[in-house]
């Protein structure tokens, strides 16, 4: 009699736990999805109503070319034989007045080195380091006389965020672009990422731009010259992911000023609070929302005026993974990544000291990156149970399943339609309905998938597993 | 018969409504010049076609009144010269009188200097890289107002850089002067300035005050002294640059070390 009643009450509990944990499931990802409402909506009314960047920094500067802000493009390699030399080439073309290209070879095991020497006539040179932030040895520094603007700096292998501190430490230029070697800005895009500089009067710390998926694309030289759409759906679904991104959730949160992420593919700083600040962080698997936030944490914390922008018409191009494991990869660093900058910044949550990062910006990290994964998950495993069990009606399933696949699906689509009004950058009308077909689809195993890799991602922080695991990319499809 | 005609006598032009006509015009005039541009514009004027642009440019909301500007500075003529000089005299926004004036610029129109320093506020505001540039342009249509402002002893330090600078644009040595004096400003900026508008310049007698700077107490003005000796290849600093490879600022160190490589024998 007793232990029925202890088992009774057991179940009692567990029932009820479960109904909670699934309540709390419900508004999590309800939340999330109000908050990719209100992004869209905001990102609408920003497209509607911003005044276009001025094209006046194309003539004038090319009559004052020494007024343009020097740029020091820094850009970390690796194992990059192949591409390596078509990539420096595109990165000397960009259309700038005043740029010098810094090639960090981050240790690699093939042929990068020696490709680049041969290919550019390098030969070592003195130069003088400006700031040591790397935690390696630096190997040798290499100028060639044919491309005066060309550095290359050899170094012991110490991951991006290392190659990249010890680009920052020899760039001579007040505004340093970060870029992957593997990636491909177009040829006005430095041009496009100063010009908010041009005017600015020194609060602009940094300016991030849209990344854009290249694969099946046509790749000759260095540039995309020929916009396809990728014939695999993995890439596809990912197509869909970033202009989520960087149409809607950058946009929205740069307006609001609280911009916390500007990719590791491509973002432009002010020179000297990156150098002040001591660059990138070598202990992180996502130093590019790292850096974001220590800038934030910093000039807040100073109280200095400060600004981080976002401009959609920069345009980088980026090759995405087309394996399952390519993409646990990524996805789990970038979900590792987020961790551990909360982590490192718990102090900026909720501390209105922080302001808007520290009550809003912060906070929907937590809401994205730590809460949202597990509770749509468990969501998904847990609402269905509780109606099979007769706990829960049939209309809590359907809301659960509304609030994700349908509400999703309609936030791709509003974005998709926000991308084609205001920037038109898919090439057909067919490719345009195929990343429609896409943004239903996704909800059918690849967001549940991603939602996995994500949790996979906390396991390797909780294991404080720092290895980095490469995302496998495809490779651009050369003409 | 120029282009102007051609166009309007064209029967998709006169069937096309008012705002196609100007969309066609204003892609039409960016491949024109000289009188076949100024024909053009001519007839934009008389058919009317600037009427809705020039009310918006004065009365709208922000981004219609920046691309009625846009419009305006792309096309150019008397019209919309004169409305983009109304917005650079009178709207009360700093931005629009800001992104006027640089369209003044394109059409090589801008106000006189002390004009501008008062319509773009620049006692207050902080001097960007395109007040320069205006100010570069500045000094080709109004050099003799600038000289005037150079000489002037009223102007805040950050201004009178700006001034110093556009000197340098005149094109004109009898600035020289000028600009030794100001290297003995007490403000780098005036200094730095002087510097610049020099190398510009490129004349050799300007070498006796550059020389100095290299001594400077502030480094990046002896950054930049190095700098004007290596574009104007005043080897006689040779000595005093190899001295600042041991500067104590990197910066300093790094421009020495790049005059050195030019400079030097090989």
């Amino acid at each position: 009699m007793l232990v029925d009643t202890i088992l009774s009450a057991a179940h009692g509990i567990g029932v009820a736990t479960l109904v909670a944990i699934s309540i709390v499931c419900f508004l999590v990802v309800a939340t999330r999805n109000l908050v990719s409402t209100v992004q869209l909506l905001l990102a609408a009314r920003v497209f509607a109503t911003r005044i276009k960047p001025a094209q006046r920094s194309y003539d004038l500067w090319s009559r004052y070319a020494d007024l343009a802000l020097p740029i020091s493009v820094i850009a970390p390699c690796f194992n990059e034989e192949l591409s390596i030399a078509d990539s420096a080439r595109a990165l000397l073309a960009l259309e700038y007045p005043d740029h010098e290209v810094i090639l960090v070879n981050d240790g690699s095991s093939d042929g990068t080195l020696s490709v680049l020497i041969e290919q550019f006539e390098l030969r070592p040179i003195e130069r003088e380091q400006l700031a040591t932030l790397q935690k390696t040895r630096i190997r040798g520094i290499y100028g060639s006389a044919r491309y005066p603007n060309l550095i290359l700096i050899d170094k012991e292998n110490g991951r991006k965020a290392d190659a990249v501190n010890a680009g920052l430490g020899f760039a001579a230029a007040p505004l340093v672009c970060v870029i992957d070697a593997d990636s491909i800005i177009e040829p006005d895009g430095l041009l496009r990422a100063a010009e908010p500089f041009m005017t600015d009067d020194g609060s602009l710390m940094a300016v991030g731009g849209a990344i854009r998926i290249a694969n099946g694309s046509i790749v000759e030289g260095g540039h995309v010259r020929q916009i396809r759409l990728p014939s695999r759906w993995l890439p596809r679904y990912q197509i869909l992911e970033y202009l989520r991104a960087f149409l809607t959730a950058r946009i929205a949160n740069a307006r609001l000023d609280m911009l916390m992420l500007i990719s590791g593919a491509f973002g432009m700083f002010r020179r000297a609070p990156l150098v002040e600040i001591g660059g990138y962080r070598h202990d992180t698997v996502g130093e590019d929302l790292e850096v974001v936030t220590r800038i934030h944490r910093r000039m807040r914390e100073e109280k200095r005026p400060y600004r981080i922008a976002f401009v959609p018409e920069v345009v980088c191009w980026t090759d995405a993974p087309e394996s399952w494991r390519g993409l646990r990869n990524q996805r789990a660093r970038w979900e590792q990544g987020a961790l551990e900058t909360i982590v490192e910044h718990r102090r900026m949550l909720f501390n209105p000291h922080y302001g808007r990062i520290g009550l809003i910006g912060m906070p929907l990290i937590v809401i994205e990156d730590v809460l949202g994964p597990p509770c749509e998950l468990f969501g998904y495993l847990l609402i269905p149970l509780l109606y099979l069990m007769g706990v829960e009606s049939g209309t809590i399933v359907l809301a659960f399943f509304s609030i994700t696949v349908l509400f999703g699906t309609a936030i791709s689509l509003g974005t998709l339609a926000l991308e084609e009004v205001q920037l038109r950058r898919t090439p057909s009308a067919r490719d345009l309905f195929m990343i429609g077909i896409a943004a239903v689809v996704e909800n059918l195993g690849y967001r549940q998938a991603n939602l996995a890799f994500r949790i996979y991602g906390m396991w390797r922080f909780y294991r404080k597993d720092s290895r980095w695991a490469a995302a496998g990319r495809a490779g651009f499809s050369r003409g | 018969m120029g282009a102007g005609e051609n166009v309007a006598s064209s029967p998709a032009f006169r069937q096309a409504r008012p705002a196609e006509r100007l969309a066609a015009i204003s892609h039409l005039v960016q491949l024109l010049r000289g009188q076949d541009r100024d024909r053009l514009v001519a007839l934009t004027e008389e058919q009317g076609l600037l009427k809705d642009a020039l009310r918006r440019a004065r009365r709208s909301q922000p981004r219609q009144q920046i691309d009625a500007l846009r419009l305006l500075g792309g096309i150019g003529g008397d019209q919309a010269v004169a409305a983009l000089d109304a917005v650079l005299r009178e709207d009360p926004r700093l931005d629009t009188r800001l992104e006027a004036a640089s369209l003044l610029a394109r059409l090589d129109a801008l106000p006189q200097p002390d004009e501008l320093i008062e319509h773009l506020a620049l006692h207050s505001a902080r001097i960007t890289p395109l007040h320069r540039t205006l100010f570069r342009l500045i000094a080709s249509r109004h050099p003799t107002e600038l000289f005037a402002l150079a000489r002037s002893e009223e102007l805040p330090p950050a201004v009178r850089a700006l001034v110093i600078d556009a000197l340098g644009w005149t094109e004109d040595f009898s600035a020289l002067p000028i600009l030794a004096a100001a290297a003995n400003d007490p403000h780098p900026p005036v200094r730095l300035a002087a510097l610049d508008s020099a190398t510009k310049l490129g004349h050799p007698s300007s070498a006796p005050w550059i020389m100095p700077l290299l001594r400077d107490p502030v480094p990046p003005v002896r950054a930049r002294a190095i700098r004007a000796c290596q574009i104007m290849r005043l080897t006689d600093g040779l000595p005093a640059i190899a001295e600042l490879r041991h500067d104590p600022s990197p910066w300093v160190r790094l421009r020495a070390q790049q005059a050195q490589q030019v400079l030097m024998p090989a």
